[in-house]
């Protein structure tokens, strides 16, 4: 993890071609499908002005769930992502296992795909940051 | 009343949505595909979500099509896919001070902390019509992009985050603080899709209820406040638009999980409230709702603060009149339904007609008769 962007916030902003590529990254042989992705709904509560808190409304999810050396993974991702939800539930297992070597190769292909999404994160922010304005009071008379 | 069913008709019902379909086919122009309407259309589809209580891009640009462009019909659509899921479980409530801005705006106080970022917004642009765009094309877009990322090294970047305008008032101990339901745990929120409304309303049901509301019936309701059948005089503290993240407890390390981040509009009206001691204090108003919709998060914000007017006179002060009337699917459906058979509820009304006007002819109170 870095520039505070967690591992999920990475995936969840990977491009197709990025989630696959990680998947092909896995051995596949030693992951077990404990849960096959499904679509569901997560509530989203908020908190309003005053901390009262509510709900704003559902979001599609997709949940899976793998096992690898004996380590759980769990991922909830947006939307209908089958392939995506495996991809971070895979992470999930493999960084919470012994496999060092597995692990140093699943952080750099994270890392990389941050450092892009930081780039293009900071490039739309700039754009945001064009339209500061500063507005002047007209005086009467 | 009672209803009396009707049936046969099967094959001209089924003609007559092979005929919707042909209706969006027959032009000859290019498949419009879901990913063009989410990119292009990315209003439309922030209002389906809104309106449709369901965040989903994807589906709701699905929606959209199938629907051709009636929003109405696209909400109930995602209304009733959700119908269709079980919900797996809830976020770790979220408070908007993560947002990540992408505009925010004040129109009360001028500087503001963090400044006043108008982002993409058509507020300050004339609405006339870009004929241009009749000629909108892969070249024009490149050129049009490159343009506007030039000179971009220069910028300095956006505030990591940015305090709520309405906290300059809080300070100096202008605004009144309402008490809420914060104490309460996560069971305590009201559910409005799981328990039936019933008035008064909690706070987490009244708001809740304005999120998942019709943009144009929130703003019916809000306009006639505004127009003078109410008097709250809003000002917008402060208008955000941005995304947030949507967490969860990771159900085996129960550390913070990150599902992802969505689109929000936030607005916190401010408006002007003498208390029963005679002390003038400021009162808020507060919208909240999926995507990009300023309309909805204004008229909401305007609503809240006007359903907590004392001595309630107007409509749009009424809580139950309000929250009763602007959920978009519950008010098309009742729409809907007068267009289905009311053949014998109908006559029956027809037959007492008749018989009253024969009964008033024969004691020579009839004006005009029925003609035989």
């Amino acid at each position: 993890m870095a520039d505070g962007m967690d591992n999920q916030s990475i995936i969840a902003k990977m491009d197709d071609r990025s989630i696959e590529r990680l998947i092909c990254l896995m051995p596949a042989n030693e992951i077990d499908i404990v849960k096959t992705p499904e679509t569901g709904l997560l509530m989203m509560a908020v908190k309003d002005s005053f901390d009262v808190e509510f709900y704003l409304g559902e979001i599609l999810v997709t949940e899976a769930e793998v096992r690898y050396n004996g380590k759980k993974g769990y991922s909830m991702v947006m939307g209908d992502e089958p392939e995506r939800a495996i991809a971070a539930a895979v992470v999930d297992a493999v960084l919470g296992s012994d496999n060092k070597k597995l692990k140093m190769t699943v952080n750099r292909v994270l890392a990389s795909c941050m450092k892009r999404v930081n780039k293009n994160e900071k490039q739309q922010g700039k754009l945001t940051a064009r339209t500061k304005v500063s507005f002047e009071t007209m005086r009467k008379g | 009343m009672g209803y009396v069913a009707v049936k046969g008709g099967t094959e001209a019902i089924e003609n007559a949505a092979k005929l919707l379909y042909y209706e969006r086919i027959k032009g000859g122009t290019r498949p419009l595909k879901a990913d063009q309407i989410r990119e292009q259309l990315y209003l439309a589809v922030d209002r389906v979500m809104g309106e449709g209580s369901l965040y989903a891009p994807d589906l709701a640009a699905l929606a959209i099509k199938q629907s051709a462009g009636d929003t109405f019909e696209a909400s109930f659509m995602l209304r009733a896919y959700r119908a269709t899921k079980p919900r797996v479980g809830y976020s770790i409530p979220q408070a908007t001070t993560e947002i990540k801005v992408v505009r925010r705006i004040s129109a009360a106080f001028k500087d503001i902390p963090g400044g006043q970022i108008l982002g993409p917004t058509s507020d300050y642009t004339l609405r006339l019509l870009d004929f241009e765009l009749l000629n909108d094309n892969q070249k024009t877009r490149k050129s049009y992009i490159n343009n506007l990322f030039k000179g971009l090294r220069d910028v300095g970047p956006l505030p990591e985050s940015f305090p709520r305008v309405i906290e300059i008032m809080r300070k100096e101990g202008l605004l009144t603080e309402r008490a809420g339901n914060s104490g309460l745990d996560i069971s305590g929120i009201y559910d409005v899709t799981r328990q039936s409304l019933t008035f008064p309303a909690g706070r987490s049901a009244t708001l809740q209820s304005m999120a998942r509301g019709e943009t144009g019936g929130l703003l019916l309701l809000a306009y006639s406040n505004m127009r003078g059948y109410g008097d709250i005089h809003p000002t917008v503290g402060e208008l955000r638009v941005g995304y947030v993240p949507v967490r969860i407890k990771h159900p085996y390390t129960s550390e913070l999980y990150t599902v992802g981040e969505v689109k929000i509009t936030e607005a916190e009206v401010i408006a002007k409230f003498t208390a029963n001691d005679g002390s003038p204090k400021f009162t808020l108003g507060y919208g909240l709702c999926f995507g990009h919709n300023e309309t909805k998060a204004i008229s909401m914000a305007i609503l809240d603060r006007a359903m907590q007017t004392e001595g309630k006179r107007m409509p749009s002060e009424d809580q139950e009149f309000v929250l009763s009337h602007i959920d978009g699917i519950d008010a098309l459906g009742f729409c809907a339904h007068w267009k289905l058979p009311h053949y014998v509820t109908f006559q029956s009304d027809l037959d007492r007609l008749r018989k009253t006007r024969e009964s008033d002819n024969l004691c020579g109170r009839g004006k005009a008769g029925i003609e035989k």
